[in-house]
C-alpha cells in the first residue's frame, strides 16, 4: 500500500493527496466535492524543447528532429490491435493530448466509467507500438496540423517573437516541427525517444473532480511495472541575456495587424521561474491592465482594443512576459509600454494600482480552483519544477509592490524586448 | 448536475433565472436584451453592449470602473452580442467572488447586481441623453475591426462564407456582429436610441449561478426593472427552409492550407425528435474522435488533421468543414459526402451508436461543472420556451433509434459547398 500525503489550504478551504507509486509515478490527487466530472492528466517531462539529450552519464549528446516530441504524443494513441481512441469510445470518455514546449500531457474527462478510462490512459501510455507503416500514416495528418498553423496569424505572431528573442533556446522552434523536419522521423527514434522519457520517474499522474482515489491506485497498481533507474541529461543551450533583435514582421491575409511584444527575462531553475512569474504576473498586470493610465491612454487613442492582454511564458529554462493585441501602430504601443516599464521600476508602483493588479491576479488562482480542468491541470503544471500548487495564490497574496519590484530589477530589463507584428 | 433552474416573472416580460451550487467560489450573473434579429438594426444594437461596456452613471470613468472590478478581485464585466434563432441578444455579465472569500465580509452578490444594473439600465448619457461622442468614435472603429477580423481565424472565415452562400435572405444569414456600412452610419443619437428601444420593447432575461444568495440580486433587478417603461416584442419563429438548390463558392488568399466547407440542409428537422435525431447524426459522422469522418477522411486516407461536422439547431443544417492540401479537395469532398450516404444506407453498427450515444452522455455530465456551462446550457432553452435540465435530454437521446438517424441521414442534400485555396487573394 503507498503512502498518502495530504496538503492543505485553509485559504482556499481545498486539498490534495499525494502518493509514490511504488512503479516510481507520482499520483496527485483532488477530490472536489459536488462536481460530476473527473479529469486526468497522464504526462511526462519531455516536450518540443528537448532535441539534445545523453542518456547515459559517459555517452554522447546526440541531436533529435525537430518536432519529435509531437509526432510520438501522436503516434502513442495507437496499439497493435486499435487506437486508444476506440477502446475509449467504449467508455464515454472524451479524450485528448498535447505537446507543449517541456511537457507531454494525455488526458481524459469523464463523468462515467472512471475506473476502465483510467485503465486505458495508464496502459496506452505505458505501452507504445510504432511501425514503419503506422509511422508513414501520420506524415499526411501532421503535415496538415504544421500547415493549419502556417496559416494561423495567432500562432505565426508568437513564434516570430520568439525568434527575436531567442538566439539558441529551441523554445523558439515550431512544436510540431517542419514538414521537412518529420520526415525523418523514424519507428525506431520514437523507440528511442518513447524509452529515454517516457520513465515513470520522469512523469506524473493528476487527477481531479469526481473519482475515488482507491480506484486511481488499484488501477496504478494493476497496470503500471516498476520503471528502471534512468539517467537523462538535457543539452544546456548557452543563451545569451540579450534578444536576437527587436523587430520582427511578417504579411498575412489579416484585416487589422496583429502584434505580440516580448521582455526577456534572465532564467533561473524552474522552480525559480514558476514562482516568480506570479510576481511577473502582478508587475503586467499594474503595467498595462485595463484600470492603468496606460490602458486607457492607448484605447482613447484607438491603438489598442478588447483584444489586448498580458501573461507570463514560461517552462524549464526560460520566461518572458508576453503582451498580445491588435493595432494599427504597434510600435507606439510597444514604445510606450517600454516608457511606463522603466517609470514603475524607478519609481515603484503606486498603491492604489497595486491594489487592483494583486487581487486581479489573485482573483485568478482562487477560480481556477473551482474548476476540475483548472486544479488538475495546475497540479501537472507544478509537479515538474516541484512547487506546491497552493503556494501560487499564495505569492500572490502575499506580495508587495516592492517585492515585485525587485523581482523584476533583477529578472528583466525595458531595452531587451522586442516587438512582432503580422501585417496584412 | 446538483443544482436546479429556479424561474420568476419580475417585471413586464422581463424573467429572473437561478441555479445555486454551494461548490463553487464565484458567481456569475449575465442580463440579456432578447430582440428580434433583424437587419436593419442588428449593427447598431450590437454596439450598444461595446458603449454600455464603458461606464455607467454611478461610475461614468472607464477606468475607475474598470478599478472597481479588479478590486471585487478581478471581476469579470464582459459584454457581447450573440444570435439564437430569430432573436439577437445583447448582454452584458459579471462573474465574481463569492462572499465567503471576500476579505472584507463583503455582500458581493448584492454590489454586483446593483452595479451590472447600472450598467444595463443607467449608463453614461449626455445632456442630450445620447452616448458620449468618443465612446461611439472608439466603439465603433472596434465593431468595424471585429466584424472585418473574421478573416484573422480562416476556419471561421470559411464557415461565415459558406453560410453566406447558404442562407442569402433567411434571418439566420444576419452576421452577428452586423455590417461595416451600417456601423459607420450610426451616431450617437441613433445608438441612443437603440438603447431605449432595447429596454423597452425587448424581452429581458437575467441568469444568477453560483453558490451566492440570488434573492438579494433579484430584488435589486426588481426594483430597477419596475421603473421603466415597458412594452416587451416577442420575437416570431424563423421558418427552417426544407431544401435549396447547391451553391458552390471558392476564394483566394495567400495561404498554405485549403479550408473545405459543406452544408447539408435536412428537410427542415423541426420537431424534437426530429432535432434530436440529427444531433445524434452529427455525433456519429463527425463529432467524436471515432466518428466516420475522423476515421476515415483523418485516420485512413490521411488528408486532414480535423475535419468536423455539427449541427445547426436553429437553421436544421448540418455543416462539415476541414482544412487539406488544396489539390485533395475532390479526394475529401468525396469522402464527406460518401460518409453521409453510407449511414443514409445503415452503415453503422449499433456498438458504434451507442458509443457515440455515450459520448453525448459525458458531454452533457459535464454541464454543471463550470457556471459558463451553466449560463450557457439554460439560455437557449429559456430563449425557446422549452427548458430541460442535462439529465432530460440525455433521456430524449436515448430514445433517438438506429431508423431515426439512418432516416435523418437520407434526408441530408448538399446546400452549399466552399472553398478557400492558395494563391494570391482575387
Amino acid at each position: 500500500m503507498s503512502d498518502m500525503v495530504k496538503i492543505e489550504n485553509k485559504r482556499l478551504g481545498d486539498c490534495y493527496y499525494k502518493v509514490e507509486h511504488p512503479s516510481g509515478l507520482t499520483i496527485l490527487m483532488a477530490p472536489m466535492e459536488g462536481f460530476n466530472t473527473a479529469y486526468a492528466m497522464f504526462g511526462t517531462a519531455y516536450g518540443s524543447i528537448d532535441t539534445t539529450i545523453k542518456t547515459a552519464e559517459n555517452g554522447e549528446f546526440r541531436k533529435l528532429p525537430e518536432g519529435i516530441a509531437h509526432y510520438l504524443e501522436h503516434k502513442l494513441f495507437e496499439s497493435e490491435e486499435c487506437s486508444a481512441f476506440d477502446r475509449y469510445a467504449k467508455t464515454g470518455a472524451n479524450a485528448n493530448a498535447f505537446t507543449a514546449f517541456d511537457r507531454t500531457a494525455y488526458l481524459f474527462a469523464c463523468s462515467d466509467n472512471f475506473e476502465e478510462s483510467m485503465e486505458i490512459l495508464l496502459d496506452f501510455v505505458t505501452h507504445p507500438y510504432f511501425t514503419p507503416e503506422t509511422v508513414a500514416k501520420e506524415q499526411g495528418i501532421i503535415g496538415q496540423e504544421i500547415r493549419m498553423y502556417d496559416d494561423s496569424a495567432d500562432w505565426r505572431v508568437l513564434f516570430n517573437l520568439l525568434g527575436a528573442i531567442y538566439h539558441k533556446n529551441p523554445v523558439k522552434i515550431d512544436i510540431a516541427g517542419t514538414v521537412e523536419s518529420i520526415a525523418e522521423i523514424t519507428a525506431d527514434l520514437l523507440y528511442d525517444c518513447y524509452n529515454t522519457f517516457y520513465n515513470l520517474h520522469n512523469m506524473v499522474l493528476t487527477v481531479a473532480g469526481k473519482f475515488d482515489m482507491e480506484t486511481v491506485l488499484k488501477v496504478a497498481d494493476k497496470v503500471l511495472e516498476p520503471a528502471k533507474d534512468f539517467y537523462l541529461e538535457r543539452g544546456i543551450c548557452d543563451e545569451p541575456e540579450e534578444v536576437v533583435e527587436n523587430y520582427v514582421e511578417q504579411h498575412l491575409p489579416v484585416s487589422v495587424p496583429l502584434f505580440n511584444i516580448g521582455f526577456k527575462g534572465k532564467t533561473g531553475s524552474e522552480a525559480d521561474n514558476f514562482r516568480g512569474s506570479i510576481l511577473d504576473e502582478i508587475f503586467l498586470a499594474a503595467l498595462c491592465d485595463d484600470y492603468t493610465a496606460v490602458y486607457r491612454e492607448l484605447y482613447d487613442e484607438g491603438n489598442i482594443n478588447a483584444t489586448f492582454g498580458s501573461e507570463v511564458f514560461c517552462g524549464r529554462d526560460y520566461i518572458t512576459m508576453l503582451i498580445s493585441g491588435e493595432s494599427r501602430e504597434p510600435e507606439k504601443v510597444f514604445e510606450r509600454l517600454k516608457k511606463e516599464f522603466e517609470h514603475l521600476v524607478e519609481h515603484g508602483i503606486p498603491k492604489e494600482v497595486f491594489d487592483c493588479a494583486q487581487r486581479t491576479v489573485y482573483g485568478h488562482y482562487m477560480r481556477s480552483s473551482e474548476r476540475v480542468t483548472g486544479v488538475a491541470t495546475s497540479l501537472f503544471n507544478c509537479h515538474f519544477p516541484g512547487v506546491d500548487m497552493y503556494e501560487l495564490i499564495e505569492i500572490a497574496a502575499n506580495a508587495t509592490p516592492e517585492s515585485v519590484i525587485e523581482r523584476i530589477k533583477n529578472t528583466y530589463g525595458a531595452e531587451n524586448s522586442a516587438l512582432s507584428v503580422i501585417r496584412p | 448536475m446538483q443544482g436546479t433552474l429556479c424561474r420568476k416573472e419580475i417585471g413586464n416580460g422581463a424573467f429572473f433565472s437561478f441555479v445555486t451550487d454551494p461548490k463553487f467560489k464565484s458567481d456569475r450573473i449575465s442580463l440579456c436584451f432578447v430582440t428580434p434579429l433583424k437587419k436593419e438594426t442588428a449593427t447598431v444594437n450590437a454596439l450598444v453592449p461595446f458603449v454600455l461596456r464603458k461606464g455607467c452613471r454611478s461610475c461614468p470613468d472607464f477606468t475607475e470602473l474598470n478599478k472597481r472590478l479588479a478590486l471585487m478581485y478581478g471581476a469579470i464585466l464582459d459584454a457581447d452580442v450573440a444570435k439564437h434563432g430569430g432573436n439577437q441578444i445583447i448582454q452584458v455579465s459579471l462573474q465574481f467572488t463569492d462572499d465567503r472569500f471576500a476579505i472584507g465580509g463583503e455582500k458581493m452578490a448584492e454590489t454586483a447586481a446593483k452595479l451590472l444594473s447600472d450598467i444595463a439600465f443607467d449608463p453614461n448619457l449626455d445632456e442630450n441623453g445620447f452616448f458620449p461622442e468618443i465612446d461611439l468614435e472608439l466603439e465603433r472603429e472596434f465593431l468595424i475591426d471585429t466584424i472585418e477580423s473574421d478573416l484573422n481565424d480562416k476556419r471561421v472565415y470559411a464557415i461565415g462564407k459558406a453560410l453566406g452562400l447558404l442562407y442569402e435572405d433567411e434571418p439566420f444569414g444576419i452576421k452577428r456582429y452586423g455590417y461595416v456600412e451600417d456601423a459607420k452610419a450610426v451616431t450617437s443619437e441613433s445608438l441612443a436610441k437603440a438603447w431605449k428601444d432595447l429596454v423597452k420593447n425587448s424581452r429581458i432575461e437575467i441568469m444568477f449561478a453560483g453558490p451566492g444568495d440570488p434573492i438579494g440580486a433579484e430584488k435589486v433587478f426588481e426594483e430597477r426593472i419596475a421603473l421603466l417603461e415597458r412594452e416587451p416584442i416577442t420575437a416570431k419563429k424563423p421558418k427552417m427552409v426544407d431544401y435549396s438548390p447547391l451553391k458552390e463558392g471558392e476564394e483566394s488568399l495567400d495561404i498554405v492550407q485549403g479550408k473545405l466547407v459543406m452544408a447539408f440542409r435536412l428537410g427542415a428537422p423541426e420537431t424534437e425528435e426530429e432535432k434530436n435525431a440529427a444531433r445524434m447524426l452529427s455525433a456519429i459522422y463527425g463529432g467524436t474522435a471515432f466518428s466516420k469522418l475522423f476515421m476515415n477522411v483523418r485516420e485512413k486516407m490521411s488528408l486532414c488533421y480535423y475535419a468536423d461536422s455539427h449541427f445547426e439547431r436553429s437553421s436544421g443544417v448540418l455543416i462539415v468543414d476541414c482544412g487539406i492540401e488544396f489539390e485533395n479537395r475532390e479526394a475529401a469532398q468525396n469522402e464527406i459526402i460518401r460518409q453521409l450516404e453510407l449511414l443514409g444506407e445503415g452503415d453503422f453498427s449499433d456498438e458504434e451508436l451507442e458509443n457515440t450515444r455515450m459520448a453525448v452522455a459525458n458531454s452533457l455530465g459535464s454541464v454543471g461543472d463550470t457556471l459558463y456551462s451553466i449560463e450557457s446550457w439554460f439560455m437557449p432553452g429559456i430563449l425557446e420556451g422549452k427548458i430541460v435540465t442535462p439529465e432530460e435530454d440525455l433521456c430524449e437521446m436515448k430514445a433517438v433509434t438506429r431508423e431515426n438517424v439512418i432516416a435523418m441521414a437520407k434526408r441530408a442534400k448538399l446546400a452549399a459547398v466552399f472553398f478557400l485555396k492558395g494563391g494570391e487573394k482575387e
